[in-house]
């Protein structure tokens, strides 16, 4: 009782000074550029320390809970993370997004893409797409604080998702747009050292690291006979391929995440805002290391609390956490961490909340007003900046209401649906863009619309979760037979479909269509390759 | 080579994994993130060599004679 009274007092303390710094930071915002993007002055270092810790990192929670229950084979998506979206992201496309993005005076990732291909269309559509799609991807950082926030302070989840979001309300009311800009270091800094406290604790409880993969080794038996028949043979083994686990993770979790991370809009718009190129090379090794430990550490402790939960309350994580996988990492931290930890990574997650749903709620609300409503409309620069704060305040409201809608253990199905449609929507266009000057705007728009429609089409229709979302009723695969390769359908991601339409599409219609004029393509490209 | 491949099929329970694939993902996932920190000190030092020959440069005599010495303009 008298930790939880300490806890509560620290978070209202710390929310105050958030406010406060918030409040400071508004006299600083004046031109629409600042809205758009919060200015371009930051300190070297500082864009890689945001990627790694608030990109992916505040949605760990969420990541931990479900490799609780696939089990270390979830570590491939921290190996796809680093690889995809920062190594590959960073080094072949953040310097060519920053170059063209400059020559092109272009301050968002739709407003990139419209550029690009002359095409207000383009703009506006992918303006709207992020617009109406982004506050899914919030919603699951919002649920994830709501979850850890729940079990710390000892309140149900509603009343905590409700606090969170007045705070979030009045911070930005406040204007907290530069305020969470020269404290994302902080932030960054403060996560990282908490997660590797976590995963020391967790492997010197087990008595090391080879020990404490042996004793989850051990109790493979315990993995429930469903989880079984799913495909999960153990935490430590890999999930039986062609299995619903095995597509769930693989195409979903691994591939879904993995390629999405390359093509974020607020990635985009972080290339964009990189003062120099110097900025965007020491982001690579900053992070690389921040990912490892945001969410590689998650992955790895999430299987571990297995053994820790069996060992001392009989029970696996998801029968601790009552089946619901988002709060198996915040049980953890309450129950099995000392309570100085419980405290300081409570306060941690919601600063690195904060300012991840900040440039959430930025790239939203600027995809409304610039990319769709001034560009798209045409209705030019009259009522931009009104726009964009309106967007904004539209995104914090959905937000909140898909946080109150969205089931429980949904914190990881919300991030891969929105990496997916990123990626299937937007990845060819922007990385074809971005090296192939023979991409044009009919193959653009073609890839655009075609993927995010195939991608729709597979949801809705086939995917296991979709048609009863939507309507209610079973999928168009269901009544297969269940060792026929048409079951599995409903398990396979629509990523793995309407991608690789998309890439097609955008080839086979660039191929056949009227190519973009020769001056515009070198003012595009006209400081890449120097 | 036999050898080679007896350690990487091994890994997993060398480890204390139950399955080699799943100790591929763990050290992948720490080879990548060391990928990313040597791209960096390899960028860095490419710098740092890059600005001591532009000094060194620098410090080369424009012109030998002439009043003109070793070393900077005077």
């Amino acid at each position: 009782m008298l930790f939880t009274i300490i806890n509560g007092i620290v978070v209202i303390v710390y929310l105050g000074g958030v406010c406060y710094l918030a409040y400071k930071g508004r006299r600083t915002v004046r031109l629409a550029p600042d809205h758009m993007i919060a200015g371009q002055e930051r300190p070297t270092g500082v864009l890689g320390i945001s990627h790694g810790a608030t990109l992916i990192g505040t949605t760990a929670i969420g990541f931990g809970g479900t490799a609780a229950m696939f089990g270390f084979s979830l570590l491939w998506v921290g190996f796809f993370s680093i690889v995809v979206g920062v190594f590959i992201a960073f080094v072949f496309c953040g310097k060519r997004t920053r170059l063209m993005g400059r020559a092109l005076n272009a301050y968002t990732f739709p407003e990139v893409l419209g550029e690009r291909y002359q095409s207000p269309f383009i703009q506006g559509f992918a303006g709207i797409v992020v617009f109406a799609f982004i506050p899914i991807y919030a919603a699951a950082i919002l649920i994830a604080m709501a979850r850890l926030i729940e079990v710390s302070l000892h309140i149900p989840y509603v009343l905590a998702l409700a606090a969170f979001s007045l705070f979030l309300i009045v911070y930005f009311i406040l204007g907290g747009f530069r305020g969470v800009t020269y404290t994302d270091a902080f932030h960054g800094v403060f996560m990282f050292v908490m997660m590797a406290i976590f995963c020391y604790w967790t492997y010197k409880l087990l008595g090391g690291v080879i020990p404490a993969h042996q004793a989850l080794t051990a109790i493979s038996p315990l993995v429930p006979e469903r989880l079984f028949a799913g495909g999960i043979q153990g935490w430590t083994a890999g999930l039986r391929f062609g299995s619903p686990a095995w597509w769930i993770a693989c195409s979903s979790i691994i591939y879904g995440v993995g390629i999405g991370t390359l093509v974020q809009p607020h990635l985009v718009v972080k290339f964009l805002k990189a003062p120099s190129e110097r900025e965007l090379q020491w982001g690579v090794p900053v992070a690389g290391v921040f990912m490892l430990a945001m969410l590689g550490i998650p992955l790895i402790v999430g299987p571990l609390t297995n053994v820790i939960f069996v060992d001392r309350f009989g029970a696996i994580s998801l029968a601790m956490a009552g089946g619901n996988v988002d709060k198996i990492i915040p049980i953890y931290i309450t129950t099995i961490m000392p309570w100085w930890f419980g405290l300081l990574f409570l306060v941690g997650m919601m600063a690195a909340s904060t300012a991840a749903l900040s440039s959430q709620f930025r790239v939203g609300g600027t995809c409304l007003g610039r990319d769709f409503y001034a560009k798209g409309m045409r209705f030019r620069r009259w009522g931009e900046v009104f726009t964009t704060k309106l967007g904004i305040t539209l995104a914090i409201i959905a937000t909140i209401l898909w946080g109150f809608v969205l089931p429980p253990s949904s914190i990881v199905v919300a991030t891969t649906f929105f990496f997916g449609l990123c990626a299937a929507s937007f990845l060819p266009a922007y990385l074809l863009g971005l090296y192939w000057k023979g991409v044009t705007r009919a193959g653009a728009i073609a890839s655009m619309v075609g993927g995010l429609c195939v991608h729709f089409i597979w949801i809705i229709f086939f995917h296991y979760l979709g048609m009863a979302a939507f309507f209610g009723q079973a999928n168009l695969a269901v009544n297969a037979d269940p060792t026929s390769w048409l079951w599995q359908l409903q398990y396979v991601d629509p990523i793995v479909i309407s991608l690789p339409i998309s890439f097609a599409l955008c080839i086979w219609v660039s191929r056949k269509s009227k190519k973009m004029p020769k001056e515009h393509l070198n003012r595009c490209f006209k400081d890449i390759g120097k | 080579m036999q050898e080679l491949l007896d350690v990487f099929t091994g890994m997993g329970t060398q480890l204390g994994f139950a399955s080699a694939g799943i100790a591929y993902a763990y050290i992948g996932s720490i080879l990548a993130s060391l990928l990313c920190v040597f791209y960096g000190l390899v960028l860095w030092v490419q710098g740092k060599v890059a600005a001591r020959v532009q000094r060194w440069q620098k410090r080369r005599p424009m012109r030998k004679g002439r009043g003109l010495r070793w070393g900077r303009w005077r």
